[in-house]
Parts: structure tokens; C-alpha cells; sequence
């Protein structure tokens, strides 16, 4: 009888299963535990985590880490993922033509066209002349509408105003005429002066019509077809506004452009194919697949995806401590995505949608050396401590343990930056594949379709569902729900859309919509998680054919995730397989597999036989003497 | 029958209020165009804040004192813990204007400007 331990490091848990091995007979287990892995996985910053977690799994054991005689150590997944994102697409706006933006108070009604004429300067416009007004922001609401009227009077049309702070409701309610106000305008000192330009301002709860129209604009400034086609992205942008404002400018000139993202080499197993990145994700991943299984990728230099592939590779030499040239890239995946960018040339921080490609991908590493947390882990432990098997098929055994799961039976474990999936058939067969995308690529897509610059921020929108705060007092979740608060909220989450945490809302910058986030985190989810799950099980599924499957079950962290299995069930459901979420040992949830499957590996306890890797209990105990 | 307005009500005290801070509130008021009625009330700025916030059809009061306090309160919060409370003495005009379009946008569900309490903190 003796006491031992499965630890499983990953890149972000570590855990572990505490289990009493006799000579004969199935192990018995008596605890389990999980922390965040310390530093880096695979490094010696590991082991302060895993002597974490042990002290955790004894406690309430009546067992000391002095009592252990041996801890086995997963090996770790033999690849690492990397992302990285470029626009092939970008809309340049010389010369600043536009202001397009949503004030929460626009003043007056309609559209104005006339010349841009600063405040101060009013008095040179002649009677009858159509101006429209640029207001500083060191020029208070009463003295621009007291100066306003006495042009009125002079008889000088003017048509609009354009207000750099937020006081276009105060003017309107003070001048004589109804004429379309916009405020807010940052950067007013940069509106060229003397220009044609158009305002336009809606109803309330209605958006402009004309000015995103580019039939609109070309009526407003009697443009040429030639000259409607170059403001068509304007139009496009403005597009849902209340308010807007564009101005023509003689060297005006709006240019959507198309970056030469370059072409892609996909060096396979059985063809080697050139495509270009704009062919988009559909028909890269359509490659990929003809190419059979991928040994290397290449971009053309000195394009976008040239660099973009440079970076991977010299990130994962890094890691990897890899001369660059060794580093072949073994899958991709790509995602078309679109991304909010700010519009150069624009005056109140506008975006633009531009295309973009995400792209995941995957290098074999040579094994991370867990030789030396061995080493170490022995010194603090007094215990023996052995490495080995393979991280899938120790999975599988874990796996193994959830009621009703059966041979065949494949897992699918969602990670942060691989996808990977083993299949054990019914003879004890084992296929592993690993993919490129996950976790992490969700971040990257989440990150710049609702343009936060901020990953983690990023992180928080993956993991939990949104909602809006109502008012100080309630609550209303993204599906509807509605929770009550005895305590009012923080007023700076107010009328606004928060990620809801277990230890708290955080509101969400800008004025995100509750349908927006949750479209792109859905989106997002879909397209990473969902077609690596197809990809996955095709690949180690007999013949390729999903029906050919009988149990799936999802392991790791993402199985806990509050909508991705109900995503993957769905698309599964057409293949009548039996998919879900495991529960290792009947207790332990989509976690503890791996350190559960070292346990019962070493026990030699498993329909699957014994992993390479793992000695067998009997020559085990010969080397510990 | 009275017909009940929908109103902010802004509170002043019967010895009247500095007539510049009571512009700036109703001129933020005024810019999200929600409707207000100044009445006077009795008492500190706290009793008076929470008067004006229980008058108010739209749960919504702000109350200047004459200690310069200026409290923005809503029908449902305690006395003691206003929405927002601003020591006016020395500060920009700005700051005043944007507690009466806070009042505002407590009433129109709409995200709060925060300049003021992000200085003051």
C-alpha cells in the first residue's frame, strides 16, 4: 500500500489527485485539488504551484506530504499556439471630410449645407450667405447664441453649427431658427475653415438619412459619379448615426484601401498549394484540408502575412529555445474577422469596420523539460517522482471514469492555445491530433471586433454572460433575467453594459450594446471552437466519419464555460453522438483527468493497458529500493 | 385635479441660493432637455437633496445649500448616501453643470458623466 500523487501542469491550472495504490485492486482516491499554475508551464517556476496544490489535496486527509512515495508528473502537450491578426483593408480620409459621430445631445432638427465659418468671424458674412457655424470650445453657449441671432437679423442664412462642447441643446433653445446642431466635436480646430459642408440631425430615435446615404452626399455637393464612388465609405461609416457632419474639401479625397495582404504557402502532406490571404478563411481552411496534414507554412515575404508568420515563428523560438529555421508550423487556422478602427483623418474618434484575418497557429515543440521539476519537486517532497505518459492518452483514461461514458470514446479538450482530441476505439487504438486556435484566438477576435484594446478585458467578455444595469437598483442579464440589488450599484454603472463576474459587474467602455457583445462573443466562440471541434474529431474519428463516433466528452477548463458545450452539442447533434461534459471519477467535473489517468495509468488500472511512458506497478516498486 | 408634471425637482433654500450655481444646474438640465421645477425647501442639503428626490414625480432632486454643498439624490437612496455630492467652493463651473445633467441622466437611463467624481477622488 502507498500513497501517490498525479499532478497535471497546465498553462493556467495545476492539479492534482491524491490516491492510495495497493498491489492488486483499483486505486483508491482520496482527494483531489486545483490552483493556478506559478510562472510559465515548464518551467522551474512550477514547482511552488504544484507543492500548492499537494498541501491542498492533504489537507483533511490526516496525511503530510512527508507520507508521499511517489508523484507523477504529466508530460506536457508537445505544441504551443500563437495568434496574430492583420487588416487588408484600411479607410484613409484626407484632409479630414468627416465628423461622424453620436452625441447624446444634438441640438435643432434637419440638414443644413452652407460654407464653414468660425463664430468670431460671423460678422463678415454677407445677407443671405449660407454658412454653417464652427463654435470653440472657449466660447460659452450664450455669447455664440446672442451672435448667432444678430446675424439672423443681418439676414446671413445660416444653416447648421458645429459645437465643441456639450451644449447644442442650450444653443438651439436660445436662437431664433431650428437648425441642425452637433456638439462634442473634439477636435473642432481641425474642421477646415471655408469649406462646403452638410450637418445633419434626426429625431430622436431616428437615424440620419441623407448624409449616410452616398447618393445623399453626392445630391448635398453635386458630386460626380467618379467622386460618389470615393465617398462611399463616408457614407457607409455614418450609417445608424443620430447626428453627422461631412465636409468637402477640394483636396478631399477618401480612399478604401486594399492592403496587399500576400499569399500563403501550405506545405502538406500530399500537395503543396499557394493561396491568397484574400481569398478569406473559408478557402485557406479548404487548403489546409487538401493539403493533408500540414509540415510547414510560409508567407510571402514582405507582406502582411509574411510578417505576420515571421513573428509566430520567432515568438515560438523564443519559447521553445528553437534556432527559428527549426520551427515548422504544423496547422492554422484562419478566421476573417471584422475590426473596428479608428478612421484616419476623423475628427471625434470615429471607427471604421476594416477586414481582417486572424491566424491561429501550432508548433511542435521539442518536450518541454519537466526532467528538472522532477528534480526539484523530489528534493522539497522527499518523495520519488516520476515523469511520463502521454498528456491525450492520460486524459482518456480520466476521462474514462465518467458514468456512462464508453469505448469508444473520444475527448475534446479546448484549451487556450490548442484544440486537441484523442480517440480511443474499442481495441485500445489511440489517434491524437492537435489543432491551432482556442481560447485565445476567441480573446484576439473579441478584442478587436469590439475594438477594447484590452486583452483581458477580452478574457472576462469569454468567460461570462453580459447585461445592463437598468437603473441603481436592478440588473438585467443578457437573456432577459432580472436581478435586485439591496445596495445601489456604483453609479459608474449606470445605464451601462457590465460583464457579469462572480465577484462583480464591470462596465464595458463606450456605449457597447448588450446584443453587440454578445453577437461577437457568440461569433467568435463558433468560429474557433465549433470548426476545430469538426476539425478535431474528423480527423481521429474512423474513416473521418463523425457518425462513426459514439461518445464525445469535453475536458479542461473551457468545458466549464457557460455556453461553449451547448454550442458543440449543437453542431454535433446532426451525427447522433453522444457529447457532453465529462465527470471524472462521478466527482470531479471536466477537471482533474489527466492527474486522475496518471493515478490509475501507474495502477495499471485502465481498459486501454499500459502508456509507454509509465512504468507498470511491480517494476516501479524493483527501481525504488 | 392637479396634473402631475414630470419634473426634476431642484431644491434652493428659502434664504435663496448663489444664483450662479443654480444657472449651471439648470443649464445641465436644460442640455438633456428633461423638464425641472426649483422650489424651496428647508433644512440641511442632505434633508433638502432627499425632499426634492420625493417630490419629484421622476424620483429625481438636487439640492443647492448654503454651505456650497450641491447633492444629487434619487427617491430610493438613504439620506446619508446621495447619488453624488460636490463641494461647489472653488470649483469649475463645468463640474456644477454636469451634476444637473446627471440628475438628468439618472431620469433618462443614460450613462453619467463623471469628470466631477473622478477629480474630486
Amino acid at each position: 500500500m502507498m500513497l501517490i500523487a498525479g499532478i497535471d501542469i497546465g498553462n493556467c491550472t495545476t492539479e492534482a489527485a491524491l490516491a492510495i495504490v495497493e498491489r492488486t485492486g483499483e486505486p483508491r482516491f482520496l482527494a483531489s485539488a486545483i490552483t493556478g499554475t506559478t510562472g510559465i508551464k515548464g518551467t522551474m517556476d512550477n514547482v511552488p504551484g504544484v507543492m500548492e496544490c499537494l498541501s491542498m489535496a492533504m489537507a483533511g486527509t490526516g496525511k503530510g506530504i512527508s507520507d508521499l512515495e511517489l508523484i507523477l508528473l504529466n508530460d506536457a502537450t508537445p505544441v504551443i499556439g500563437d495568434v496574430a491578426m492583420e487588416t487588408i483593408s484600411e479607410t484613409i480620409i484626407t484632409e479630414s471630410t468627416m465628423i461622424g459621430h453620436n452625441p447624446a445631445t444634438p441640438g435643432g432638427i434637419g440638414l443644413g449645407v452652407g460654407k464653414t465659418l468660425l463664430l468670431g468671424r460671423l460678422d463678415e458674412a454677407y445677407a443671405g450667405e449660407q454658412v454653417i457655424v464652427v463654435v470653440p470650445g472657449h466660447i460659452d453657449f450664450s455669447q455664440a447664441s446672442d451672435q448667432i441671432n444678430t446675424a439672423f437679423q443681418r439676414g446671413v442664412a445660416i444653416q447648421a453649427a458645429i459645437v465643441q462642447k456639450d451644449e447644442a441643446v442650450l444653443i438651439a433653445n436660445r436662437i431664433q431658427r431650428t437648425i441642425p446642431i452637433v456638439d462634442e466635436v473634439l477636435l473642432v480646430d481641425r474642421v477646415p475653415l471655408g469649406m462646403l459642408a452638410a450637418v445633419e440631425v434626426a429625431d430622436p430615435g431616428r437615424s440620419i438619412s441623407t448624409l449616410s446615404n452616398p447618393y445623399g452626399i453626392a445630391t448635398v455637393f453635386g458630386l460626380t459619379p467618379e467622386e460618389t464612388k470615393n465617398i462611399a465609405p463616408i457614407a457607409r461609416a455614418l450609417i445608424g448615426n443620430r447626428s453627422a457632419v461631412v465636409i468637402k474639401t477640394p483636396a478631399g479625397d477618401v480612399r478604401e484601401r486594399r492592403i496587399p495582404a500576400g499569399s500563403l504557402t501550405l506545405i502538406g502532406e500530399r500537395a503543396t498549394l499557394e493561396i491568397d490571404l484574400q481569398a478569406g478563411a473559408q478557402a485557406i481552411l479548404q487548403a489546409i484540408e487538401r493539403t493533408g496534414r500540414l509540415h510547414d507554412a510560409k508567407g510571402e515575404p514582405g507582406t502582411n502575412v509574411g510578417g505576420m508568420l515571421e513573428r509566430v515563428r520567432s515568438m515560438m523560438s523564443h519559447l521553445t529555445d528553437q534556432p527559428m529555421e527549426a520551427i515548422r508550423i504544423q496547422d492554422l487556422l484562419p478566421v476573417d474577422t471584422l475590426v473596428q478602427q479608428a478612421v484616419v483623418g476623423g475628427l471625434a474618434g470615429e471607427l471604421s469596420s476594416e477586414n481582417a484575418v486572424a491566424l491561429a497557429a501550432m508548433v511542435a515543440s521539442s518536450r518541454l523539460s519537466m526532467g528538472r521539476i522532477a528534480d526539484q519537486l523530489a528534493k522539497e517532497t522527499g518523495a520519488q517522482v516520476q515523469v511520463g505518459g502521454v498528456e491525450a492518452h492520460m486524459a482518456l483514461y480520466g476521462a474514462l471514469t465518467t458514468p456512462g461514458a464508453d469505448l469508444p470514446l473520444a475527448i475534446l479538450d479546448l484549451g487556450a492555445g490548442s484544440t486537441d482530441a484523442a480517440l480511443a476505439g474499442k481495441d485500445g487504438q489511440i489517434n491524437v491530433i492537435h489543432l491551432a486556435g482556442a481560447g485565445d484566438m476567441v480573446n484576439l477576435i473579441i478584442d478587436a471586433e469590439l475594438a477594447l484594446d484590452d486583452r483581458n478585458l477580452a478574457e472576462e467578455i469569454k468567460r461570462f454572460p453580459v447585461g445592463r444595469v437598468d437603473n441603481l437598483f436592478l440588473l438585467r442579464g443578457e437573456d432577459g433575467t432580472v436581478r435586485f440589488f439591496e445596495e445601489p450599484l456604483d453609479p459608474k454603472l449606470f445605464a451601462r453594459t457590465v460583464v457579469i463576474k462572480e465577484e462583480g459587474l464591470a462596465a464595458l467602455p463606450g456605449d457597447l450594446s448588450i446584443e453587440k457583445v454578445r453577437t461577437v462573443r457568440r461569433k467568435a466562440k463558433n468560429r474557433v471552437f465549433v470548426t476545430n471541434t469538426l476539425r478535431a474529431l474528423n480527423a481521429v474519428a474512423p474513416a473521418g466519419n463523425l457518425r462513426l463516433l459514439s461518445y464525445v466528452v469535453l475536458v479542461g477548463g473551457c468545458a466549464l464555460d457557460f455556453e461553449i458545450p451547448g454550442m458543440i452539442s449543437d453542431a454535433l447533434a446532426e451525427y447522433g453522438v453522444v457529447v457532453g461534459t465529462a465527470n471524472v471519477r462521478s466527482s470531479e467535473g471536466p477537471r482533474n483527468a489527466v492527474a486522475t489517468g496518471l493515478v490509475l495509468s501507474y495502477a495499471n488500472s485502465t481498459p486501454l493497458g499500459v502508456s509507454p511512458g509509465v512504468l507498470p506497478l511491480s517494476q516501479a516498486s524493483e527501481g525504488r529500493g | 385635479m392637479e396634473i402631475v408634471h414630470p419634473q426634476v425637482i431642484v431644491a434652493v433654500s428659502p434664504q435663496g441660493a448663489d444664483p450662479a450655481l443654480l444657472r449651471e444646474i439648470l443649464w445641465g438640465l436644460e442640455e438633456e432637455s428633461v423638464p425641472f421645477r426649483v422650489v424651496e425647501l428647508p433644512g440641511s442639503c442632505e434633508q433638502m437633496a432627499q425632499e426634492a428626490s420625493l417630490i419629484s414625480p421622476l424620483g429625481a432632486g438636487v439640492a443647492i445649500g448654503e454651505d456650497g454643498w450641491v447633492i444629487v439624490q434619487h427617491r430610493r437612496l438613504p439620506r446619508s448616501k446621495p447619488l453624488f455630492r460636490l463641494l461647489t467652493r472653488g470649483c469649475p463651473p463645468r463640474l456644477v453643470r454636469e451634476l444637473g445633467a446627471n440628475a438628468a441622466r439618472l431620469v433618462k437611463g443614460i450613462p453619467f458623466k463623471l469628470a466631477g467624481s473622478e477629480e474630486s477622488r
